[in-house]
């Protein structure tokens, strides 16, 4: 991404994403209708969204401050080329037992 | 499934690098703006009044592969955030659907860590203290540091060294085994047998 662009041109002037959009959300990139405008940082966030992607992954890999990546993932779900990654409702119990052995294996 | 935790502590403290000891990518840092969080707390004399300030997030990640290849793997999310008072707002976005979080403590700034204490505690979220050990620091006994910090005698406490891998494992696991015991009994499977 063009790093001389400045945030403001990116969120064409806004400050607030209409969707409540959380660090942690996951995002992931689907092909979006021919000759929609995705911006000019469009392609690239698709690009880093191939697998679902946290919207504080993709800030820091852009190299963006987050209220910046929050106007443009909400654009880009509006435009339809990408969508929410929703999670299922988790037993908290099951989650962090394999948490747990997750970590354990790792070390 | 994915499971965040975060990762508290002053300016300082060994965020930054317990996030990127443990983490499977480089990590990432992004702002995050603040909107005047800071007009009656920053003394700006002379200064028309503050209307945003911006915090540093790191960001992290380690990807826990199950051994049933049929389940997906549980994506570990680290946040580090700064302790400080003033950027209370940020807890707020940061602990919000939180499984836990590590409050790293320095010894020689042992008070930069009362506000995170204090912000987990009222908010009900599982944490562990983790004392990072700098080289030059004095060797207090983790009775001493519990007891200056007022901690609860339940409350786990652990000495780490946040740059390296092992030991900042260690601490996540005391803290993954903390929130469980935290939370509620499991349900009785359906059809279960005694």
């Amino acid at each position: 991404m063009p790093a001389q662009l400045r945030p403001y041109l990116l969120t064409r002037g806004r400050t607030r994403a209409t969707r409540d959009l959380a660090p942690t959300t996951l995002v992931t990139a689907r092909p979006a209708a021919q000759g929609t405008d995705l911006g000019v940082d469009g392609p690239r966030i698709q690009l880093l969204c191939a697998a679902p992607t946290s919207v504080a992954e993709l800030a820091g890999l852009l190299a963006q401050p987050l209220p910046v990546v929050k106007i443009r993932v909400d654009d880009l779900l509006t435009a339809h080329a990408l969508v929410i990654t929703q999670t299922t409702d988790v037993d908290h119990h099951r989650l962090l037992e394999a948490v747990l052995a997750g970590l354990r294996r790792a070390k | 499934m994915r499971v965040k935790v975060v990762v508290a502590g002053g300016f300082g403290a060994g965020k930054t690098t317990f996030v990127a000891s443990v983490s499977e990518i480089d990590p990432l840092t992004t702002e995050e703006v603040l909107t005047d969080p800071g007009s009656t707390i920053d003394s700006l004399d002379g200064v028309a009044a503050k209307t945003t300030t911006t915090v540093a997030l790191d960001f992290g990640r380690i990807t826990l592969p199950s051994p049933d290849p049929a389940e997906q793997p549980v994506v570990l999310m680290l946040f580090g955030t700064p302790g400080q008072d003033r950027f209370r707002p940020m807890w707020d976005s940061v602990a919000d659907g939180a499984h836990g979080a590590v409050v790293l403590a320095d010894t020689r700034r042992l008070a930069d860590c009362f506000n995170a204490i204090d912000y987990f505690e009222r908010h009900q979220l599982p944490f562990i203290v983790a004392v990072n050990r700098f080289p030059d620091t004095a060797a207090y006994h983790p009775d001493q540091i519990r007891s200056a910090l007022a901690l609860d005698p339940d409350l786990p406490l652990v000495v780490c060294d946040a740059r390296e891998r092992a030991s900042s494992l260690d601490a996540l696991i005391t803290l993954v085994v903390h929130a469980l015991h935290r939370l509620p009994a499991p349900p009785e499977p359906a059809g279960a047998r005694p």
